[in-house]
């Protein structure tokens, strides 16, 4: 995922150094200085996300924590969730992930957890819903 | 009233009618010719357009209020029947505009939770039986009404000083697009070389102060436009606001919707002990968009007292005036006193004061450095400006944050979260704690190193988030813990936050 961010720059200044040699002068540099955040943000930012990232679903609350830099810690009752959702983006499916979503009536209130394993994903999704309908109310 | 009703035909007259003042403009300035007489043609084929169609939103347009609901249909080719039941009813909006005025009408706007449902082209006396209807009146108490006192708080708000300069652009266009070049009139050079002969220190002194007056000028008109015959009043648990000289609004709100309460004090409005109140209600527009804001007005600005006076009524409840007791704190009976100002409230960990300190440099050195670099580059003079603006800034920048810093405040109150923080408008919220949905702590990585966080509570009403800044790691989550009841949080999550330090 982090290399969806950080190579596009690169090859796009690499490319355009090779193309127009006029302007290799600014866009060399581009390219190196481009390459080498792009490369500790891939080496740092995925490791440091998973150290970061935890979510824990108890009888009647879900919390989730997430972040790396900037780093939030959620916590929602289950009687306020109004939808669980579930999404799996195209990189997310080639690694066989998936995220899942609970919306309340707030849309400060949303806890998302992303990048879980498909399978438990989805045991959670139907675990939610359940509790979810168990709780009932308009959840405002 | 079960039978199906027709808007007022008079309706079409407030939709025919705008191309009367174009026209006799015309009229008057150009008379007969040709150029003008094509321009009169295009207005009156416009208007007799425009005019049709309001003849078939008349002739389509039937309402009607059943046992459980509200409902209009409307349209001739795109049939639209809506209703909302009557029990989803958040509020009932009744507002005229001038033409509707003056033609006795009113637009009811029917609101509930996901949006609205709009009525245009009824009598006042009807909109005022319908919204009735709507929401059943008991015995009606009169919380506030509009005095002529509060009409010097009027002239002291921060955008009067941007609005002149607003109105002057706007002017120089109109002008522009008539082929007026202003600075050809002989008004306007008489006040140019009136300025020229002048020392700068006079001139700039001039222009300010007029500029100010200006201003002050036309937010008093602004505040006598919308504020003009205010009323609030209650009945039984609804709450109803009345108000608007031009357009007259009326905003009814349920105490059932309201999850708080936003007590915002500008900066200028501070020194004489002034604030306005909006509730914090589901289905109303928030305090901080402008365009919504005066929605969820209850009051204008007015003295503090009243403000708070007001605050408790809609809350059902009083706050008491020292919620400086750390979370949790017994639910015992409140004492049904006025707040006594000002608010005592929790004070936040000193490392507040120095994040906003830490920002003043960050928000004036960076300007200071490019008119000086300019000045370095080009003259003496801008160098000089760079310094000593700097220097002021700096100055203005660290009262700014100390004030900051001590409007920052937190607390709990029986069934309420109150807190506060601003400083170009203080804004304290009481929140109850059945409207929060869910909370949320946030940590930047400069507030990592600090040991603080920002707690930010979710709710279905106002703004959706509001947030308690920069209080301990430990507070946020006591705080947001007792904000949700009844939320256990097992060991080792509570302690995954305050114990993190990745």
């Amino acid at each position: 995922m982090a290399l969806l961010w950080a190579l596009p720059p690169v090859v796009v200044f690499g490319v355009l150094a090779l193309v127009i040699p006029p302007t290799r002068f600014v866009f060399v540099p581009l390219a190196l200085v481009s390459g080498v955040v792009g490369a500790v943000y891939v080496l740092v930012m995925p490791r440091w996300r998973y150290r970061v990232h935890r979510w824990e679903v108890t009888e009647d609350v879900v919390y989730a924590r997430s972040g790396w830099l900037w780093q939030k810690w959620r916590v929602t009752p289950l009687s306020r969730v109004q939808t669980v959702d579930s999404l799996r983006g195209p990189v997310q499916q080639a690694f066989g992930l998936t995220g899942v979503t609970l919306t309340t009536a707030s849309t400060a209130g949303a806890v998302k957890i992303p990048g879980l394993d498909r399978v438990l994903a989805e045991r959670l999704v139907e675990e939610l819903g359940r509790a979810v309908r168990r709780h009932g109310g308009d959840a405002t | 009233m079960t039978a199906w009703e027709r808007v007022d035909p008079r309706l079409v007259l407030v939709g025919a009618s705008w191309p009367v003042g174009p026209v006799v403009g015309v009229v008057v300035f150009d008379g007969w010719s040709l150029p003008a007489v094509i321009t009169l043609s295009s207005l009156i084929f416009t208007g007799s357009v425009v005019g049709g169609v309001y003849v078939l939103r008349w002739a389509t347009t039937r309402y009607r209020v059943t046992a459980t609901a509200f409902e209009v249909r409307s349209g001739l080719v795109f049939r639209r029947a809506r209703s909302v039941a009557l029990d989803r009813v958040r509020g009932v909006d009744v507002s005229a505009e001038p033409l509707h005025r003056l033609f006795g009408l009113a637009t009811v706007v029917v609101s509930t939770g996901e949006g609205g449902l709009r009525l245009d082209g009824v009598t006042r006396a009807r909109a005022e039986r319908l919204r009735d209807r709507l929401r059943p009146a008991g015995g009606e108490v009169r919380l506030a009404a509009f005095d002529w006192a509060w009409l010097r708080y009027g002239s002291l708000t921060f955008w009067s000083v941007g609005g002149v300069g607003v109105v002057m652009g706007g002017a120089y266009r109109v002008l522009d697009s008539f082929g007026v070049k202003p600075y050809e009139l002989g008004f306007v050079r008489e006040v140019y070389f009136f300025f020229a002969g002048l020392p700068v220190w006079a001139a700039v002194g001039v222009l300010v102060s007029g500029v100010v007056v200006l201003g002050a000028c036309g937010s008093t008109a602004w505040f006598v436009e919308t504020w003009w015959d205010f009323r609030l009043s209650r009945s039984g648990d609804t709450f109803q606001v009345r108000r608007g000289l031009l357009t007259t609004r009326s905003m009814t709100v349920d105490r059932a919707r309201v999850r708080g309460v936003q007590v915002t004090e500008p900066l200028l409005l501070r020194p004489v002990r002034a604030a306005r109140t909006n509730a914090v209600a589901v289905g109303l527009g928030t305090a901080e968009d402008r365009s919504t804001a005066p929605k969820s007005a209850l009051l204008p600005p007015a003295p503090l007292a009243l403000a708070w006076h007001v605050a408790e009524e809609t809350l059902g409840a009083p706050v008491s005036s020292d919620v400086s007791t750390p979370v949790p704190v017994a639910s015992d009976g409140c004492t049904p006193a006025l707040v006594a100002l000002p608010l005592a409230l929790l004070r936040h960990p000193r490392a507040a004061l120095r994040r906003r300190l830490g920002r003043v440099p960050l928000v004036v050195l960076p300007p200071v450095a490019v008119v000086g670099g300019l000045g370095w580059w080009l003259s003496p003079f801008l160098v000089h400006i760079a310094w000593v603006a700097g220097l002021m800034g700096l100055v203005a920048g660290v009262w700014l944050a100390f004030d900051a810093y001590r409007s920052l405040g937190h607390g709990v109150d029986g069934e309420f979260v109150v807190m506060r923080s601003g400083t170009f408008a203080r804004r304290t919220v009481v929140l109850r704690r059945a409207g929060v949905i869910g909370w949320q702590v946030s940590q930047s990585p400069f507030q990592r190193r600090a040991g603080l966080a920002t707690l930010i509570l979710a709710t279905a009403a106002g703004v959706n988030a509001y947030r308690v800044h920069d209080v301990l790691v430990a507070d946020a989550v006591d705080l947001g813990r007792w904000a949700v009841r009844g939320v256990q949080l097992s060991g080792s999550l509570s302690g995954s936050l305050s114990g993190s330090s990745t």
